[in-house]
C-alpha cells in the first residue's frame, strides 16, 4: 500500500482515468459541439496559420488549434467537427496528465505527506474548470493555458530559464497574459525571498489605495461610462444592492496588496542582486520572437476584447451583485477560494517569499482580472494559488475531517456527477444555445448567471465557508466570553 | 527571518542557484511542440505556394455536410414525429429549430408560426423567427419579429442583439 502512495504515477493516473471517462460525457451543444469560442478556434484548425477568421484576439490565441491542424493533418484526418473536438479532448487529457505529473513532483519535492498531497490534487484538479468545462466545452485554450501556467511554476522551482522561455513563448500564442508572467519570472529567478514585513503605516496606505481604486474604477466605469452588461443573458447590474457589492470589492481587493507586503520588494538590493545579462538578453529574444511571429500573421479583424480599455471595464462585473466574484471563482475552482480567505494573512507572507515574479504576477492577475466573475479567465492563477495554497497547508496538521470536508466540498462543486440533459433541449434557440434556464450549472458562470444560481450559489458558498471555519476553530462557549482557539497547527517550523 | 522555505525544499534541492540554461527533457518536448507546427505550417506552406484547391479541406467540408444533413434529416423526423406526438408550443419550436438547422428557413418560420398560435405571449418564438428571416436576409421582416419579442419581453437580450444587427444589415444595403 505505501508503495502504491508514494507512486510518482498514483494521482496522474487517476486523474488521467477521470479524463478519458470525461471524453464521452454528454457536451455543448452549440454549433455541434464546437460553441461559440470554439467555433473560431475549430476555424483556426481547419485553416492553420493562415486562416481568414484570425482577429487581434485569436492571433494570441492560436497555438492550440495549429497544434492540432498539424497533427490532424500530419495523420492524414479530415478537419470535420467531430475529429477537431476529438483532438482537442485528448490533447486537454495530455495536458492535464502532464500537469498531475508535474504538481506531483513539486510535492515531492516539498516532502508533502500522502494526505496534504491527496487535498492539494484535489484542491488544484477536482473542480469545474479543470475535470468538467474542459470537456464539457472542449474546443478551447483554457486547458493548454492551465498546463502552461503549471508547467512555467515548475520550470521556474527548478530553475530552468530556458523552458520557462520556451513555455512563455507558447504561452504567448495560447493564452497572452501568461508571456508576462514567464517574463516576470525569468527577470526575478530568486525563489526564497526572505519574509520581512513592510510598517503598518506603509501596508495600509497600500492596503487603503487599492480599495480606494477599486471603487473609483467601479464608480468610473458604471455611472461616467455608463457601461452595462452588454452580451446576451448577462445579468444586469443590480443597483439596490450596489452599496454592498462596492463594500464587497473595496473588502476584497483591500486584502489584495497583502501579497506585496515584503521589504525585500522595496530593497534595491533585491533588484541588483537578480540583475543579469543572460536573463535581460533572454526577454529581449521572447519579445522580439513573438514580435516577429505576431507580424507574421494576418489578422482580418480587430477584436474588441483585445483592448486595455475592454480588459479594465471588466472591473465593473464585480459590481453586479454582493461578493459575485468571490461566488463564481468558488464554484469554478472550489475550495481554493474559501482557503485563499482563510488563510490569507499567512498565504500571502508565504506567497511572497517566492519572489517578486510570483507575487507581482499574482497581484497583476488580481488587480487586472480578478473582478471577472468569469472565473476561467483566471484558470492560469488558481494552478498556481492551488500549488501555493497546498504547498502552504502542508505545514500544518489539521484535523482528517477538516481535509474530508475540503475533498467533499470540492467533488460537489466540480459537478462531475450532474449531466447535461438533452432531452430538455426544447428551449433551444436557433443559435443553438439552449435557453439559460435549462443550462442550470452547466453555463450558469460568471455574468452569465441567473439571480436563482448566483442566489443558491451565494448560499453555497457562505455555508461552505462558515463550516470550514467551524472545522478549524474550537468555538467555546460557557464561563468565558466567545474564544477562538486555533484547531490545527503548524509542524515544520516553530 | 525567513520561516518557511528550507533549503532543501524547492524542486530537485535548487534553492536560489543561479538558474540553469541547460537543456533536458522538457526542454526536447517544449521544442517538438514548438516545431511540429511550425515545421508543418512552413512545408504546407512551401507545397501550395500558389492557391490551389484543398483536397483535403474540400473532402472535410463534404463530409461536414453530409453529416450535418443527415443530422438534419434525422432532426426533422424526430421533430415531427414530436408535433404528430404532441402538437403543443414546445414540439413546434423544436420542429422549427430542426428546420432551421437544415437551413430550411420558410418552413422553420411557418412552424414557429404555429407555435405563436399555440402561445402567443412568449417572446422566443418571435426572436426565433427574427432569426429565421435574418438567415434570407429579410431585415425588416427581422425587425418587426424582433419588435414583437420585445414588446412581450423588454428585457430579452438576445432580441435586442438580432434587432441591432438587423438595422445595422439593413442600413448596409
Amino acid at each position: 500500500m505505501d508503495r502504491i502512495k508514494q507512486s510518482d504515477f498514483l494521482f496522474p493516473f487517476i486523474i488521467c482515468s477521470i479524463c478519458v471517462w470525461r471524453i464521452f460525457v454528454p457536451q455543448l451543444p452549440a454549433n455541434g459541439g464546437l460553441g461559440w469560442d470554439g467555433y473560431s478556434y475549430y476555424q483556426v484548425a481547419v485553416d492553420g496559420f493562415h486562416s481568414s477568421s484570425l482577429t487581434t484576439l485569436l492571433a494570441f490565441r492560436l497555438f492550440p488549434s495549429l497544434l492540432i491542424h498539424a497533427i490532424l493533418g500530419i495523420s492524414g484526418i479530415a478537419f470535420t467537427p467531430p475529429h477537431v473536438i476529438l483532438a482537442f479532448k485528448v490533447m486537454n487529457t495530455v495536458l492535464i496528465t502532464l500537469s498531475a505529473m508535474m504538481v506531483r513532483q513539486i510535492f515531492n519535492s516539498y516532502k508533502m505527506d500522502f494526505m496534504s498531497q491527496l487535498t492539494g490534487f484535489v484542491l488544484i484538479f477536482l473542480n469545474y474548470g479543470v475535470l468538467n468545462f474542459t470537456y464539457y466545452y472542449p474546443v478551447m485554450t483554457d486547458t493548454p493555458a492551465f498546463a502552461l501556467s503549471i508547467a512555467i511554476f515548475y520550470f521556474f522551482l527548478r530553475g530552468d530559464t530556458v523552458n520557462i522561455f520556451l513555455a512563455g513563448l507558447i504561452g504567448a500564442f495560447t493564452w497572452p497574459i501568461l508571456f508576462p508572467m514567464a517574463v516576470a519570472l525569468i527577470l526575478f529567478p530568486e525563489r526564497s525571498a526572505t519574509y520581512i514585513p513592510i510598517k503598518k503605516s506603509w501596508q495600509h496606505l497600500l492596503s487603503i489605495s487599492c480599495a480606494a481604486y477599486a471603487l473609483i474604477a467601479g464608480w468610473y466605469f458604471i455611472f461616467h461610462q455608463g457601461e452595462v452588461p452588454d452580451m446576451a443573458y448577462t445579468l444586469p447590474l443590480n443597483k439596490g444592492m450596489l452599496p454592498v457589492s462596492a463594500i464587497c470589492v473595496a473588502v476584497l481587493f483591500f486584502f489584495m496588496p497583502y501579497i506585496l507586503f515584503n521589504r525585500s520588494f522595496f530593497d534595491l538590493k533585491y533588484y541588483l542582486r537578480q540583475l543579469n545579462g543572460n536573463r535581460i538578453f533572454a526577454i529581449a529574444i521572447m519579445i522580439m520572437l513573438v514580435l516577429i511571429i505576431r507580424n507574421t500573421m494576418t489578422v482580418n479583424t480587430d477584436s474588441s476584447y483585445f483592448s486595455g480599455y475592454m480588459i479594465l471595464k471588466n472591473h465593473h462585473y464585480g459590481f453586479l451583485r454582493p461578493m459575485i466574484t468571490v461566488v463564481n471563482h468558488f464554484n469554478y475552482f472550489g475550495c481554493i477560494m474559501l482557503l485563499m480567505i482563510l488563510f490569507w494573512r499567512k498565504l500571502s507572507e508565504f506567497i511572497s517569499t517566492f519572489g517578486l515574479g510570483v507575487s507581482g504576477s499574482i497581484f497583476f492577475n488580481f488587480v487586472i482580472l480578478a473582478m471577472l466573475p468569469e472565473s476561467r479567465t483566471l484558470v492560469h492563477l488558481f494552478s498556481w494559488l492551488g500549488i501555493l495554497t497546498s504547498v502552504f497547508l502542508s505545514r500544518y496538521r489539521f484535523s482528517s475531517i477538516f481535509y474530508a470536508t475540503i475533498i467533499a466540498i470540492n467533488f460537489a462543486m466540480a459537478k462531475l456527477w450532474l449531466f447535461f440533459d438533452y432531452d430538455s433541449g426544447n428551449n433551444m434557440l436557433p443559435d443553438g444555445t439552449i435557453g439559460f434556464p435549462h443550462q442550470w450549472f452547466f453555463m450558469h458562470l460568471g455574468v452569465w448567471m441567473t439571480e436563482h444560481v448566483w442566489f443558491y450559489l451565494l448560499i453555497i458558498t457562505s455555508l461552505s465557508l462558515l463550516l470550514l471555519i467551524l472545522l478549524l476553530y474550537n468555538i467555546k462557549f460557557g464561563r468565558k466570553a466567545l474564544l477562538f482557539y486555533k484547531n490545527y497547527e503548524q509542524i515544520h517550523h516553530a | 527571518m525567513n520561516k518557511y522555505i528550507m533549503p532543501e525544499e524547492t524542486v530537485e534541492n535548487k534553492t536560489n542557484a543561479e538558474p540553469s540554461f541547460k537543456l533536458n527533457y522538457s526542454t526536447a518536448i517544449l521544442l517538438l511542440v514548438i516545431l511540429i507546427p511550425a515545421v508543418y505550417t512552413i512545408i504546407v506552406n512551401l507545397q501550395a505556394p500558389t492557391p490551389a484547391p484543398d483536397i483535403k479541406k474540400d473532402q472535410a467540408q463534404q463530409q461536414t455536410q453530409a453529416s450535418n444533413t443527415n443530422n438534419s434529416a434525422n432532426a426533422i423526423e424526430a421533430a415531427l414525429k414530436k408535433v404528430v406526438d404532441k402538437p403543443d408550443y414546445d414540439s413546434y419550436i423544436s420542429l422549427g429549430l430542426a428546420y432551421y438547422g437544415a437551413a430550411k428557413y420558410e418552413d422553420a418560420i411557418k412552424a414557429w408560426n404555429k407555435s405563436i398560435e399555440l402561445n402567443p405571449k412568449n417572446a422566443i418564438a418571435y426572436n426565433d423567427i427574427a432569426a429565421a428571416y435574418g438567415a434570407i436576409s429579410q431585415w425588416d421582416e427581422e425587425i418587426k419579429a424582433c419588435e414583437k419579442a420585445l414588446s412581450l419581453d423588454p428585457n430579452f437580450t438576445l432580441a435586442k442583439n438580432n434587432l441591432n444587427w438587423a438595422k445595422s444589415q439593413k442600413n448596409k444595403k
